[in-house]
Order: structure tokens, then sequence, then C-alpha cells
């Protein structure tokens, strides 16, 4: 070897006592030399071992010297350096286990002003610099290896590139490279995407064994994407991630509440505060407008879309998608969320795709973005049994304060004397009839119940290098808030398995997650706003109290005695076989299947009725059936081209969903012992909706990456639906996405060295909608729901037809630059999109005159949505006991309508949008305050015609107000000391919402309470200057009913949530040692824990009064690794 | 090595191939199982004769929610309590004091209207071109469509004027008419009913002799009361002559409490009402108390109990009464049955009956000036009230004034004739102003929904609305 020629070495040293210069430490190169004949059996023994030279060492904070004295004793390698250099060395951080030997000196030497050469059974230490002041060329060398995880897995596909000259390949199926006539010594470095990257000194040596951790680096770690895997550091796409850490902190039933507020641009809204219900989904704004498609984005688990057909017309954009409940039931939760299905322990990762890079190789469907499910996985190692136990409750967040029975009784008293109206039977039995003494909190009497929340698992997972498997077992109990009925069960079974041939080349992954859930729950009614002094809800015996309420209303709490019950069974399975017959290639099919089967029954007892009206017994029974199938082939071809790795897929997707549901209504039961089976019931009616859907596409992405530098991304798409009339089937979508990474430049790192990662990306590309039910291009006669008249079974028309429809277009522009500071101690992120939603797709509203209200169209609309989104995470502050590291996101989102031609002129249109106004935007009057003289709201005759109007024509309400969120943060904090972990999370929403004074019911009608608030400020008398209108009990039909529809209906409904509290101790490792666990962790979780706001109301968020509120939910529990 | 390197990629692209060659196929889904295409509606004699009953059984029933709708009894309901008849019990409907918005409004009036003349010309448009269909059924079909199709007609443009005239489902063409005058509307109504009168047959054979389906006379009576408020009074005569000879079939009934009974000798037409409950017709369910104690949901005004002759046995057999907190209110009791039994139909709900023909003649020949004629006329409706005839020296404003009379009398609260006969004869303001001072005289026309307005910037509103 060239380099000991330069060596002029005085003397040898290889203990801490070394004396002297380099000149040294040459000289005794030499002497080693002339006594290696003597040494030659041991050298031969050694460099037979050195070969497969391994190592182990756990060093914390070492020195060198201690290091070097470790190598030495397991090895018997000698160290020559002198020992002033050890003064500038830095202290080392090693753990590793049966590590070659070079690679536990990479480690070593990774920081250090000094590099080292192995000569013969002695290693040599030099100032970095002084091997490549070599004057002749350095030796090739092809070098062989094989690339596994830390598990011991082969990694296929992982990349080895010369780092000087960007030479490289790629391991074939058992993770093994061979990278031909490389410099000796130049550095190599292996990646994979999510694992932290590692550099080898190229050699000659047969057979190096590179172990890859999984990446720490949130940068480096894997985040799933349409059709494979990558990672923040080299996504071209904007993909967020919520992984199983920050979800196992949240006691929610629902995933998707998981996300709450997590990633920015994602809005996620719970219509109510059933744990079932539906919940909204918007990501980056709306995009449709049409008020009756729901904003959800489409949801993949573990690689399988979860459609479900919309059949009743009952989704919507601000309720969302009725999910599950697709027979025409309504249930009290007015759905039922497909994602109350998946257990949240089972998740692994949740992924949201938004922009056009990540979304478009889901073409037609991903035009409201994508939310992507992984279930955990097992991992090779020692078999793992979690058990995990915790128990809370519920409560409802705050109650609304209300005028009590005097108060009441009072505004009602009133009101008779504004109206100059006489109390009588009929409209004043609140009065007259009613026990005036009274007083019932209806909040507290309805919901002021405390419900119990229980949630126990148990996992097991393990394997080896060629086999894992992960099972889990889990049931969650939640009961309701509600003080009478109504409880939420969910049972899952989880299983995921993979295998791979004894080869690698063939390999085959399954999982399956099934679940099991019923909700019992009861319709609240709308009556949180009775009047105080409204009678009991039963009576002494314990039946409903009839006699005491006014036979024109009835008891309004029937409700309470017809139960609701639903139960779903759900199976999610996907099964991969992939095999790799040549280096880089590699063949998959993913067939995969889910299947919803939920059934409801909602009783009518004739306890539940007014006795007076002779009634009978009926129930309603409810059969959903969803089922999705998907085959997805797939090819994959990675190769090195020229300086970079090319990563080539083509797929194709053949996906066929069904819905259907069946309604059965029986009537005339006569003892409600027979209710629960249809067969008892004396009249029978039924009803069904079907769907069927079928989707094929195929797609493909190119991906061409320049030593992690410069990346370049591309996705097409070609999807057909059968959602479309036969000529309008197939659509065309595609992107193309690029990043920078500047801090792989030299320049940047040498001159910014604090920056530790920087990357500008953008992308710009399509992705499509489909808009809403199938068969909307079809005429449809139908018998359903009609009687027999004259022995005939009737045929009348359901819709009308349009053929012409077809795919709406949803460009999306975006541009970002991600930067981490110091070592990742600080990364920063900003996001600029702009999405434009062309063609929009929706039901175009025609007069009922022509037959129908609607028909599905086209419309030459144009939506954007533009904004930025800020994230600051990292890994913050760090010492040996204590860490402590922020996160936080904002985002704000700009909708507009952009242009829509004949706007002006346009049915329907031309009332509620305006083009530059937001669609989400209301246009209401202008309120001008309480008229002294008679007491009556009034408002601004903005067009002067001498009447206030909010119908069609007038533009008295052309005051146009945005309701869409302004903006909206989450940030949170997470402290860790020892095994202590506290972790905040906050959100935080700017926005307009519903002003539940004004919009309620007009002060004084008859069993209608109000808030507390009115009789702040209101007008009695002529002269009065007040804040709520005189007291009638005329209600709407008095002019106070349009208060709101005008601006005073409206306030800020703004707030902070306390989203998540988490606090979780974990056993020392001493202890658990003693134990014989690997783990043991106590923690105290809390959700939903208080809202700051200056709204009135009950909650900010749902701004829905009467209605369920969500509840917050404590609970402790334990969670036991063996 | 290459040799498998080429050979699986050449087996992969050829299994790609394969699946964009099927791709058409993979997307094209068969038709929904619960519904069939209009051409399937129109392919045989039982699916067209079911496209039909849609119609039938949309004014009887409301739709596939069974409510309470235009043709089973909310016309009755909402005329009446525009007019003078009825009031609604334990508030004040828009209704009543006339004071009607069109948001508020419920759009039933138009929209169910419209759904059936849809079906109607769903129909009449796709009959022709169906060679699965027999002659003999598509003219009788035709003529049932042309009959419903000018009964809706009708109602609409008496309860709000000037409408868009549709005659065909496409939607394209449809969707943005402007509203039609009243006189071209008769003129469809006219031309409707007369074709269905050459269609039609003259008997009840197709329903089993029950007088559920429309034939050439229900035709006939339609068109007499479109010739009376179109003052062909010459046309309103023959018309109504036709029905009133027509041999055999119809005759009044002399006990007054079994004229609206199914397939009562004096009906032309009625609908049939379905085997379930509450096993008779909305409106008297509607209208009838539960018991006798209990309160009435309508009930009558003071102006048309005052408005019954002594011994008017109408005032007995047609009127019931209740007691309510010690108060007597009086409702409608033409129809007897809140809840019938199960398998044991006893009412159907009246759309067009035999004394209504006497008083058109009787209205008609008076205006040409046939006097005797005219009371004569009178005479039979009279009689079967236990009335004293009317003397033959009356003149000719006595004889109108005997048949107003008349009307309100037999016809009241039935299908809103009081309503639109105050508003032909002129009356409204007089009669309705005198007792309601919210009455306002735009009021004789009912807004058009709100909605539609917003969904056709071509149709207009009412005036003061």
């Amino acid at each position: 070897m060239d380099f000991r020629a330069l060596c002029k070495p005085k003397r040898a040293s290889f203990s801490s006592s070394a004396k002297g210069g380099w000149e040294g430490a040459s000289k005794t190169f030499r002497v080693m030399k002339i006594t290696a004949i003597l040494l030659l059996i041991a050298c031969l023994h050694v460099s037979a071992r050195s070969l497969g030279q391994e190592v182990s060492l756990s060093l914390k904070d070492a020195s060198l010297e201690n290091v070097f004295k470790e190598i030495r004793k397991q090895t018997g390698y000698n160290f020559f350096y002198k020992d002033e250099w050890l003064l500038q060395t830095n202290r080392v951080t090693i753990d590793v286990r049966n590590a070659p030997i070079t690679q536990v000196l990479d480690i070593c030497f990774r920081n250090q002003p000094f590099t080292y050469a192995i000569v013969d059974n002695s290693i040599v230490i030099k100032p970095v610099g002084e091997f490549q002041s070599s004057n002749a060329p350095p030796a090739k060398v092809d070098v062989k290896g094989t690339v596994y995880n830390e598990s011991g897995q082969p990694l296929a596909g992982a990349n080895v590139i010369a780092k000087k000259t960007g030479k490289g390949t790629i391991t074939n199926a058992k993770g093994e490279f061979v990278l031909s006539s490389v410099a000796e010594n130049s550095l190599l470095i292996i990646s994979f995407v999510g694992y932290a990257s590692q550099e080898i000194k190229a050699n000659g040596d047969k057979g190096i064994r590179i172990y890859l951790k999984v990446a720490v680096d949130e940068l480096d770690k894997a985040i799933v994407q349409g059709y494979g895997a990558t990672s923040l550091r080299l996504s071209t796409g904007n993909i967020g991630v919520v992984r199983a850490a920050e979800i196992e902190k949240q006691p929610v039933l629902n995933p998707l509440l998981a996300l709450q507020g997590r990633i920015p641009g994602v809005d996620i809204t719970q219509i109510n505060g059933y744990a079932s219900a539906p919940i909204k989904v918007e990501i980056r704004g709306r995009n449709s407008i049409d008020d009756s498609y729901p904003s959800d984005p489409l949801y993949i688990i573990d690689g399988v879309p979860l459609t479900v057909l919309e059949l009743t017309g009952r989704s919507g954009y601000s309720q969302g998608s009725v999910g599950f409940l697709q027979n025409g039931l309504t249930g009290p939760a007015v759905g039922q969320s497909p994602l109350f299905s998946i257990n949240p322990a089972d998740i692994e990762s949740i992924e949201v795709l938004k922009d056009a890079d990540a979304t478009s190789i889901y073409g037609s469907r991903a035009a409201n973005g994508v939310i992507m499910i992984t279930t955990k996985k097992g991992k090779p190692g020692k078999t793992q049994l979690n058990i995990h136990v915790d128990q809370g409750v519920n409560k409802v967040t705050r109650f609304w304060k209300m005028l009590n029975t005097p108060q009441y009784l009072a505004m009602r008293r009133e009101a008779f004397k504004n109206d100059n109206i006489v109390p009588d039977q009929g409209n004043a039995f609140d009065l007259l009839t009613w026990d005036t003494t009274r007083y019932t909190d209806w909040q507290k009497a309805l919901y002021g119940g405390s419900g119990k929340v229980t949630n126990a698992q148990v996992s097991l997972s393990g394997g080896d290098a060629r086999t894992t498997f992960r099972m889990a077992a889990t049931y969650n109990y939640s009961t309701a808030i509600t003080t009478a009925h109504g409880a939420d069960q969910r049972g899952s079974l989880a299983v995921s398995l993979s295998h791979r041939s004894l080869n690698q080349r063939f390999g085959v992954s399954f999982s399956s997650e099934y679940s099991f859930t019923k909700s019992d729950m009861i319709s609240l009614p709308g009556t949180v706003t009775l009047a105080p002094n409204a009678p009991a809800i039963y009576d002494s015996a314990g039946n409903l109290n009839w006699k005491d309420w006014e036979s024109s209303i009835g008891n309004p709490f029937s409700g309470l005695l017809q139960p609701y019950v639903a139960k779903t069974n759900f199976l999610n399975s996907n099964i991969n076989f992939n095999y790799q017959p040549v280096r880089g290639l590699n063949l998959s099919t993913s067939f995969g299947y889910n299947n919803g089967q939920s059934s409801q029954t909602q009783l009518f007892p004739i306890a539940s009725q007014d006795p007076n009206y002779q009634p009978a017994g009926s129930a309603q029974f409810g059969n959903n059936s969803n089922k999705n199938w998907i085959i997805e082939p797939q090819i994959s071809y990675d190769l090195q081209v020229g300086p970079g790795k090319l990563s080539a897929m083509v797929g194709g997707s053949i996906q066929n969903t069904s819905t259907e549901g069946i309604y059965i209504y029986g009537s005339g039961y006569t003892n409600d012992a027979l209710l629960r089976t249809i067969s008892n019931a004396p009249q029978r009616d039924a009803s069904d909706n079907y769907g069927e859907y079928r989707y094929a596409a195929i797609f493909g992405r190119l991906n061409y990456n320049i030593s992690n530098k410069y990346i370049v991304n591309v996705n097409a798409r070609r999807d057909g639906s059968s959602n479309f009339g036969p000529d309008n089937h197939f659509g065309n979508f595609a992107s193309i996405g690029a990043a920078w990474i500047f801090t792989e430049e030299t320049w940047i790192k040498n001159h910014l060295s604090f920056l530790s990662f920087g990357k500008i990306r953008g992308s710009y590309g399509t992705t499509g909608g489909e808009g809403g039910a199938p068969y909307a291009y079809l005429t449809r006669w139908s018998s359903n729901g009609l009687r027999v008249y004259n022995g005939v079974q009737p045929l009348a028309p359901t819709q009308h037809a349009n053929p012409n429809y077809h795919w709406q277009l949803n460009k999306k522009l975006e541009g970002a630059i991600e930067l981490a500071f110091f070592k990742s101690w600080v990364s920063v992120s900003v996001a600029y999109y702009r999405n434009r939603c062309d063609n929009q797709l929706l039901n175009y509203p025609t007069p009922e005159f022509s037959g129908f209200s609607s028909v599905v169209a086209n419309l030459q609309a144009l939506v954007q949505n533009a904004g930025w989104e800020f994230t600051i995470g990292g890994k913050g502050v760090h010492t040996k006991y204590f860490s402590w590291a922020p996160s936080f996101n904002f985002s704000i989102n700009q909708n507009k309508l952009l242009s829509f031609p004949g706007l002006a002129t346009s049915p329907f249109y031309k009332t509620r949008f305006l083009t530059g106004q937001p669609l989400n935007t209301i246009y209401l009057l202008h309120y001008t305050g309480v008229d002294p003289q008679t007491g009556r709201y009034t408002f601004e005759d903005k067009n002067h015609d001498g009447n206030i109007s909010t119908s069609s024509g007038s533009t008295d309400d052309r005051y146009p107000h945005k309701i869409s969120p302004t903006f909206a943060t989450g940030f949170g904090f997470n402290f860790d000391y020892k095994g202590l972990n506290l972790s905040f999370f906050f959100t935080v929403k700017k926005q307009t919402g519903i002003n539940a004074i004004a919009q309620g019911a007009s002060p004084g009608i008859v069993n209608q309470n109000q808030p507390i608030e009115i009789l702040n400020s209101y007008w009695q008398k002529p002269g009065d200057v007040a804040n709520t209108g005189r007291f009638s009990i005329m209600g709407s039909a008095d002019p106070n009913g349009y208060i709101g529809q005008s601006d005073a209906g409206y306030t800020d409904a703004s707030y902070i949530r306390l989203q998540n509290i988490s606090l979780s101790y974990s056993l020392p490792e001493m202890v658990m040692k003693k134990l014989g666990m690997a783990r043991c962790v106590f923690f105290l979780h809390g959700e939903n824990i208080f809202v700051i706001t200056k709204y009135k109301g009950i909650d900010p968020e749902t701004q829905n009064f009467g209605g369920l509120p969500p509840a917050k939910t404590f609970t402790g529990g334990i969670s036991l690794d063996f | 090595m290459t040799f498998i390197k080429y050979k699986s990629i050449i087996v992969a692209f050829c299994c790609f191939l394969t699946l964009c060659g099927g791709c058409k196929k993979m997307v094209e889904v068969p038709e929904p199982v619960n519904t069939i295409t209009t051409i399937e509606t129109f392919s045989s004699d039982a699916t067209a004769t079911s496209a039909v009953a849609a119609i039938y059984n949309d004014m009887i029933a409301g739709g596939p929610g069974r409510n309470f709708a235009f043709a089973n009894g909310a016309t009755t309901i909402n005329a009446g309590m525009s007019a003078d008849e009825l009031h609604h019990f334990g508030y004040v409907s828009l209704f009543e004091t006339n004071t009607l918005n069109a948001t508020d409004f419920p759009g039933i009036t138009w929209t169910a209207p419209y759904y059936d003349i849809y079906i109607a010309n769903g129909v009449i448009e796709n009959l022709p071109g169906s060679p699965g269909v027999s002659d003999a059924v598509k003219t009788r079909l035709t003529g049932e469509a042309e009959f419903f199709r000018a009964f809706c007609y009708f109602y609409l443009v008496n309860m709000f004027g000037d409408v868009p005239l549709v005659t065909t489902t496409a939607w394209a063409h449809t969707d943005t008419l402007h509203r039609s005058p009243v006189e071209l509307i008769y003129q469809q109504i006219m031309n409707d009913l007369s074709d269905a009168q050459t269609r039609l047959p003259e008997d009840y054979t197709v329903s089993n002799g029950q007088r559920i389906t429309v034939n050439k006379f229900a035709a006939s009576a339609l068109l007499a009361r479109v010739y009376l408020y179109t003052k062909n009074w010459a046309g309103a005569v023959t018309q109504a002559s036709n029905v009133l000879t027509a041999s055999g079939l119809y005759g009044l009934v002399s006990d007054l409490n079994q004229v609206f009974l199914a397939n009562s000798q004096e009906a032309i037409l009625q609908l049939q009402v379905g085997n379930y409950y509450p096993y008779t017709t909305r409106e008297g369910h509607s209208i009838i108390p539960y018991d006798s104690t209990a309160n009435p949901s309508y009930y009558l005004s003071d102006q048309l109990l005052a408005d019954f002759e002594p011994g008017d046995q109408r005032r007995f057999a047609w009127i019931d009464s209740t007691d309510y907190n010690g108060t007597l209110y009086y409702y409608p009791y033409k129809y007897k049955e809140y809840v019938g039994s199960d398998g044991d139909i006893k009412e159907y709900y009246m759309m067009l009956r035999l004394s209504e023909q006497y008083l058109i003649r009787a209205e008609a020949n008076a205006q040409l000036n046939n006097l005797s004629d005219a009371i004569a006329d009178l005479n039979v409706i009279r009689e079967r009230a236990g009335l004293a005839d009317l003397p033959n020296t009356l003149n000719q404003s006595e004889v109108l004034a005997a048949v107003a009379h008349e009307r309100r009398i037999e016809l009241f609260t039935e299908w809103g004739h009081r309503w639109m006969d105050l508003k032909r004869t002129g009356q409204a303001d007089a009669v309705i102003g005198a007792i309601k001072p919210t009455w306002k005289s735009n009021a004789q026309l009912y807004p058009i929904p709100a909605s539609e307005l917003i969904a056709d910037p071509n149709l207009t509103q009412n005036p003061g609305y």
C-alpha cells in the first residue's frame, strides 16, 4: 500500500502512554513489517478472522482511547497514532452488535478530524487529508456487500452510491450488491427509504454486511405514498402524517378524530356528539359548489379504498357523508362514519395526501385529497406481547345558561302583553295549565350524565428475518353522556403476516382487520329549549308522562323510549404477492377486499306513544351492505441511469364497489313485546337502494433521483368509471413534481453549515372528481315505496337523466420550502398551494315544474382554493434526561369563486354566489338595531324599495359574510423527563358561526326557552334602546323572524381548544428487567378538555344547539410489553 | 438471466395490454336492479300501465312518503282556509290570513301537480314509439295521461294564475320556461280533454267496475267545469249533459251518508284508497278528530254554518262536532272514517261527482237564460238535501245567486270549489275582505315557491309576494 511509504514512524504505540510524533508511528510500522514473518501464523489467523471480523460495542460518550481498547480486546487489532491527537478527538457513542470492524471504525471516525487505515492487523490513524495526499491514483476495487435492516432482513432495492463519482447500483432481492471498480477507500453511501443512510469505505472485502437503522430523524422516516413509500426528505409532494405514537395518546373511537388540528390544511369536524357520527373532512378548502356533495377525501386502508356509494341523497357538504347508513333510515347520529369501524390502536400511521404530486396517482378520485391508513405490522425479533388497558369517563364540555322558570314566565307574560293577546288554552298552556313552580334544567336532564370508557388491547407480534406477524384483539366500550341510553362498543381483531421465500425473491404479505361495532343510541329531542316549567318526562309509575303534556304538542320525549341500535361488521383485507425476478424489477399484485355489513333497528313501542291515540307499535329495520374489491397489478423497475436512480412503476387497478340498503318498516304491533322482529308485524313495508360502481385504471410513475439532491417525479393515470354515461367513461390525469435538496450542494454545506436540511419543491398536476350517486346518466323508473293501485304496481320516474356529464378537473399547483437547522434541532416548512376546480360536476338545480329539482350536469364554474401552510417541528431541546419539543402548524385557505360565466342570469346560483367571494359565503341583511319605538328588529333596506325582504329578486340581503374558518392552527408541546412524558395539543380556529341566541326561536314563543343573555338588554316600552327586540308569541310571523337571516344572526365562533393532554410514565429499565418486562407505561389521556371562546352556545365547533355536543373524555391506564 | 429478465417484462406487459383492452368493459355496470329505464318502462302493456298507475298513486298517496298532498286533501284544506270555510285549530295558518309568503309556503300545491304532469308527459311522449305496447292500451293510457295533465293544470292555473306550460320531460327544454298566460293553459287543458274523450272507454271495465280509473265521462265532467270557468256556457251545458245522461251509469245517492263511499253511484272518478294505514282517505284522517273529546285539527267557519238553510239534511249528514274543553267545534264529515279497517276499505277519495255536473249545467243554463232548466237542476240537488224546490219565478240573477249558494253548500270543503268560485265570480274581495282584516286582493293567487324562482330566472312572482 502506497501510503505506508509516506509514513515515517518513530515508535510504535498502542497505549495511552505513547509519546512522540508521526515519525515514530511510521518507524514502528517498518519494525512490524520485519517481524511479520515471525507473526505469520498469528497474522494469518488474524486476517482470516479479520475478513469477517465483528465487533459488539455499546458505549456512551466514550473517549476514543477507550473505544480503541475495547476493539483491541475483541479483535486483537493494534492502533497506531500520536497521543496528542487524542486531545482533538470527539467523544463517541456507539451501539453495535456483531458489526464488521470497518463499520464500527466508520462510526468512531465519523465526526473526527482523523481517519484510519487498516494495515494487516493494525489500524493506523491519520489526520483527515493525509491519505488523500497520495500522488498515485487509488487502486480500484470491486465492492460486494449485503444490506440488511437491524432485524437482519435483507433490503432489496437499497441504493449504493459512490459518494464522489455518483456511480451506483441497487441491491437485489437478497439485499446484495456489487459495485465494480470504485476507488479503494472511497466512500459509499448506502440508503434505503425509511432508514438512516450509512457511509462505508470501499474495499475489496468480499461480503461487507451493512445494517441500516430505521430512521429516527423525522426527515428520513418512511411515509406511505400512493403505491409506494417515500420520506419527507425525498418526497416531491405534500404528505402529512400522524403516527401511532400520536394516535395512541388520543382517546378517540374514530381514527379521523385523531387528525384534528394535527395536519395543516386538514379540517376535521365531528357532526354531532355520537361516537359513530359522520365526520366532515375537508382538505384545503371546498372544491365543489354543490351543497349536496360531501367534501370527503378518498379513504384507503392498507391499499383498499373504502368507497361507499351515495344512494339516499342525504349526504351533503355541511353534514358530511351518511356513510354506512344507505337504506333511508336516519338514526340519531344522522349517519355512520365508515371509519368508526377502524380501531385506532391498530393504526401505524395515517397519511394525508394533499398536492398534485401526491394525489394524482389516484386520478379521478383524489380531487378532495386522499387519506391513507396503514395498520401495524409485525417486526422481526423477540416475540412481543403488549397488554393495554385503560378506563375513563365522558362528560359534556359546557352547559348553556337558560332562563329559569320565573324569568321564562315573565318573558311569556310580557310577550302576550306586547302582542295584546289574551292568553288562552291554545297559546298559553305553559302559563295556564303547567305547574308554574316547576323547574328543570333540560340540558342536565338529557345529557348531564357522565359516560364510562373502557379500552383493552392484547397484541402479539414478532417474527424472524423471513416471516413476521402481528395479531391483536381490542375491545372498546364507551357510554354516551345522555342520561337515558346509549353506548358504543367495538371489538376488533387485526392480523398481519408477511413472508419471504428463502431466496428472498418471492414475498407475500397479508393484513386483515375485522371489527364489530354496536352503537346503542337514542334520538335526543331538540328539547333543551323546552320551557323550564314543562312537565316531567315520566309519571309516577315510570311511564312517559302524557297526562301533563299538552296534547297539541305531546310529550316530546318519546324518543327516549325508542332505542336505535346499529350493529356493524367490517372486514378489510389485503394480500400482496410480489416477486423479484431480477435486480431492480418487482412484480406485484395486490388483492384487496372490504365489506361493511350493518344493520339497524329502531323501535317505536306503544309505551313511547300517546295512549290517547290508541297507538300501535312500529319498528324500522335497516340493512346495509357495502363491498369493495380491488385488484392492482404493478410492475416497478429501479435502475441506475447515469448519475441517478430511476424508479419506474406502472400499474393497473380494477375496482368494484356495491352498496345496498334495505329498509323494512313494520307497523300495527299490538304488543311491545313483539316489536323486535319483523315477523310479528301485522303490516310490512320495505324498500331498497342499490348501487354498483366499477372502476378501472392504468397508472404509472417515473421518479429520477440524482444523489438525493435533484429529484423529479412524474405521475400519470387513465381512469374509467361507471359513474358516467357510455361516452364519458374515461379521463386522464397527470402530475409532475420536482425537488432540489440544496443542502446537498457542497457550497451550501461549506458556507451554511447551520442548515442541516433544505429543500425546495414544487408540483403541478390534475386530479378529478366523479360527483355523487351512480346511474345519474340513466332514466330511472322505480316502484320503491309505491302502493298498488287498481291491482297494478306503479312505476314512477325518479330522476332527470343526463347522459352528457363528464369528469370535473382539479388542477393543483404547489410550491414549498422545507428547512431544518442545527441537525434538525428545529425544522420549518412553508407551502403555498393553489387548486383550481373546473368543469364543476353538480346537481344542477332545475325548477320543480320540470319534474325534478335537479339534474347531474357540469357547470363551467371555476373554484379556487389558495393558501399557505406552515409547520414548525424538530427535535427541540435534548439533554440527557430532559427533552422538550414543540410542534406547530398553521394553515390559511382562501376560497374563491374565480369565474362563473353567466352567473348574473344563472338560475339558483345568482343568489348564492358572487365571483371573487368564497363559496362558503352567506348573504345577509344588515341589522340596524332594535327600533326604540316598536321594539322590532330593523334592517337596512339596501335596495330602497321600502320593504325588507330576503326572497329572491330582493337585493336587501347582499351583504356577504364568509363562514369558512379564516385560519386554523394546531400546536403542542412534548416534554420528556426520564421516563415521564407530558404532552399537550391545542387546536385553534378563527371563524364565524351561527349566533345561537339570534338563530333560536324568537323570545316569547310558547314552550321555547331562551338563553339568559336575552335579559341583558331587551325592549320593554317605546323609547327603550335594547339589544333584544320585543317579546312576542308570534315567532317568525313577526318581523323579528328576519334576525336569523341578518348579520346579527352570526357571530365570532373562534376558539382555542385543549384538544388533547397526555401524561405517561415508563418504569425505568432496571425495574422492568427485574419484573421481566420490556416496557411498562402508566398513562393519563384526555381529549377535548376545555375550550376558550367568546362564543355563546354549547360548542363553537358544532354550533348545533339542541343536538348532542361533543364530550370530553379522560382515561387512565397501563400498557405493558413483555 | 437476460432471458428471464425479458421474459418477465414481456409477460408483464402482455398482462397490461389485456388490462387496457378490457378497460371499456370493466367500467360498465349492469343496470341497477331496483329501477328500470324509460325504454323498459314502455316496453309492454303491463309496465306502461304501471307508469300511469304512478300518477294515480302519486295523487292519492302523495308519493313515496305517503303524505298529505295536493290530491288527497291538501287542496281541500288549504283552499278551504284561504276562503271562508275552515279554521286551523291551535294556531292561525298563513292560508287563513291570506298572508302566504314565497319562502314558507308549502310547495306541494305547486310541485305535486307538476310531478304528475311530468309522468303524464312521459307517458304521452313515449307511448307512440313503443312497439311492445298494444294499440288499445296505448290509446287508453294516453287518454288517462291527458286527463291528469288537464286536471293538474286546472288546479295550477286556478291557484297560481299564469304558470309554465310543460309538455315534455326534456329538462333542457323546460328548465328556463316563462309563465304562459292562463288562456293558453286552458287551451292546452281543453285540447287534452277533447282528445282524451276520443280515447277513453265509456265504462269502468278496466277497473272491474270500480270507479277508480278515468273514463270518457270523467273527461267530459272536467271539460264541463273548464267551460264553465272559461264562460263557454253552451259547451258547459253540452259536456255536463253528456255525463248526466250517461245511461244508467250515474245517479245521485239518496242517502247523504253514502255519497262518499267507495264506488258510490254519484262518483264519476274516485281515487282508490289502498289497504294500508289509515285504511281510509287521508282527508278524512286529517280532519276527523280521533275521538269525541279530542280537539279537531280543522273546524268550520261560523259563516259557512250560518249559510245552511234550516232543514238542510247536509248540515247533519256532512258536518259533525266535537266538544273540546267546553267549546263545540264543527268539522266536515263528508268522509266519516278517521281510521278504517284492514281489508275493508269503505271510502274512496272523490275527485269528480255528479252533483257538481248538475250545478255546472244549472249555472251555464242560467247564464244562457234557460232559467227553468237551471232551476230544475238545482232542485234535483235540493230535493236530495231535504229542501223545498225553488220556485220557477226566479229571475236570472236570483237563479245565479241560488246556484252560488247551492255550490257553496253542496261542494263545501271539497277540492277548493268555494275558493275558486269566489275568485272566478269576482266575489273574493267582497266576501273574504268583509271577514278577514288581513285580506288583500292579490292573495287570490298563491305565491310561486321562492325556490322555483331561484331555479328558473325567467319565472316571475305573483304580485304582492
